[in-house]
């Protein structure tokens, strides 16, 4: 499977791409707001522009860890389940600490664990749950240092601009959810180069996405 | 939480916690470890959002490349409306489960990562001594391939040497131990990997309560969990 991060770099539409760029750039903060206001007064018409925003991203993230025609009917439901816990959720979002895309994107990937879990033979259902391992982190108090920027046309020029191997690593670590033993077997590479790729691309996007006066 | 953690996971353990590759225990580990760290609970922010900006910028790549997805259409919304109007109610009884845990508990544990408050509410430690300054408690943590369990060493008390079959996270919840290279105060995170070999001593004036996440060696799958502990294989001689 040939994996394009974002889109080649190679592509001869860069006009479009440019007004494309800029709409989205503005974009992030109306995300940001219709959940706000879906946290406030359960607002029916955010929650649906959150639905038709998101949902796509939603079932481009699932396919790539479940990329089966059979598992389409489950996608359909993990589709679902991730929207309920955003409305179900949704006043417990601070948009000081997240933007509404990261903020998805832990329920979606909060879904996703909990779905392979329930496939699991070992699973044990008095056992904890994944929100208790992963919630904790988010109600523990403010990110004093951190601010992020938000701004999607630099990040995009950004990870065009990685190496290809290292957006290859970085995709498959993010988006299929691959371990990095997964990430080498499937590359046929030793552990140590997924290992030293993966710190590679995180620091430049790192600097790319993080204030670098306020990092502590 | 006085102390500030000086032992932290690697970048890599964050980025596998964060995109939800990391096995199961061993988030259990890194979770604990975040209670006390904000360092790395900064960190964790970060990559979260670098996973969240590649996640709002799939779709595109997606559609490029993949034309399978068009065959799976987007749930219906109102669909969706209908299913979350008739939940409602049982969401809100939900809601107090997490406060309901902390009445089981006793006062000395109140202060620990909520995600091992959890697993003792669920199922009780019972405390299996080792040697005299050791004993261990196994939690509840719905897998099998990680031991995960309590580890109490008495203050200035030792453990016997051992080497470490499977890979071990150790988190210090309470107190400090130390070894041959270091030492481990609260929240510190220590990853053994097989073949490495250490003799902790917990320092003299506390007990020492750690969290443990082990896997199991391959060859010993099948006998008893605690046989699997790397503190019960002790050296014979
Ligand atoms: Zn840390």
């Amino acid at each position: 499977m040939t994996v394009h991060l974002i889109r080649s770099p190679s592509t001869p539409t860069k006009a479009k791409d440019k007004q494309k760029m800029t709409s989205q750039t503005t974009d992030i903060q109306i995300w940001n707001d219709h959940l706000v206001r879906l946290g406030k007064e359960q607002n029916r018409d955010s929650f649906k522009a959150l639905f038709d925003h998101f949902s796509p991203l939603l079932k481009s993230y699932f396919i790539a860890k479940f990329p089966t025609q059979q598992s389409y009917q489950m996608i359909d439901e993990l589709i679902q389940e991730v929207m309920i816990k955003v409305w179900n959720k949704s006043s417990a979002y601070d948009s000081n600490k997240a933007a509404a895309s990261t903020w998805i994107f832990t329920l979606a990937r909060n879904t996703r664990i909990d779905m392979l879990r329930r496939q699991s033979k070992h699973n044990n259902t008095t056992s904890i749950e994944v929100e208790d391992i992963w919630e904790d982190i988010t109600d523990n108090g403010p990110y004093t240092f951190l601010t992020h920027k938000r701004d999607e046309e630099r990040i995009r020029e950004s990870l065009l601009s990685l190496p290809q191997e290292q957006q290859t690593v970085i995709r498959k670590v993010y988006m299929e959810a691959k371990s990095h033993t997964e990430v080498a077997a499937e590359l046929k590479l030793p552990l140590g180069t997924v290992k030293s790729r993966v710190r590679l691309a995180q620091k430049k996007l790192e600097l790319l996405l993080v204030d670098d006066n306020l990092e502590p | 939480m006085n102390a500030i953690p000086q032992h932290h996971p690697d970048k890599n353990v964050l980025v596998e916690f964060v995109s939800g590759s990391l096995d199961h225990a061993q988030s259990i580990a890194v979770s604990a470890h975040l209670h006390y760290c904000a360092h790395c609970r900064n960190k964790v922010a970060t990559l979260e959002h670098i996973g969240g900006t590649l996640f709002s910028l799939s779709e595109s790549a997606d559609q490029k490349n993949n034309n399978q997805s068009s065959a799976l259409s987007s749930p219906c919304f109102d669909t969706l409306m209908s299913r979350i109007e008739s939940n409602e109610q049982k969401v809100t009884t939900q809601k107090s489960e997490t406060e309901q845990v902390d009445h089981l508990l006793p006062p000395k544990y109140k202060t620990l990562p909520s995600v091992i408050r959890k697993m003792l509410a669920n199922s009780p430690p019972s405390w299996q001594r080792v040697t005299a300054s050791l004993s261990t408690a196994n939690l509840v943590a719905g897998q099998s391939e990680y031991g995960v369990s309590l580890q109490k060493i008495s203050a200035g008390g030792k453990v016997p040497q051992h080497d470490h079959r499977g890979a071990e996270m150790t988190v210090v919840l309470k107190g400090s131990f130390s070894d041959e290279d270091n030492v481990y105060q609260q929240g510190d995170f220590l990853l053994k990997n097989p073949g490495d070999i250490h003799r902790p001593r917990a320092s003299s004036n506390e007990d020492c309560l750690c969290l443990s996440v082990e896997q199991a060696p391959v060859k010993l799958t099948g006998l008893f969990t605690r046989w699997l502990n790397p503190f019960i294989r002790i050296n014979p001689a």
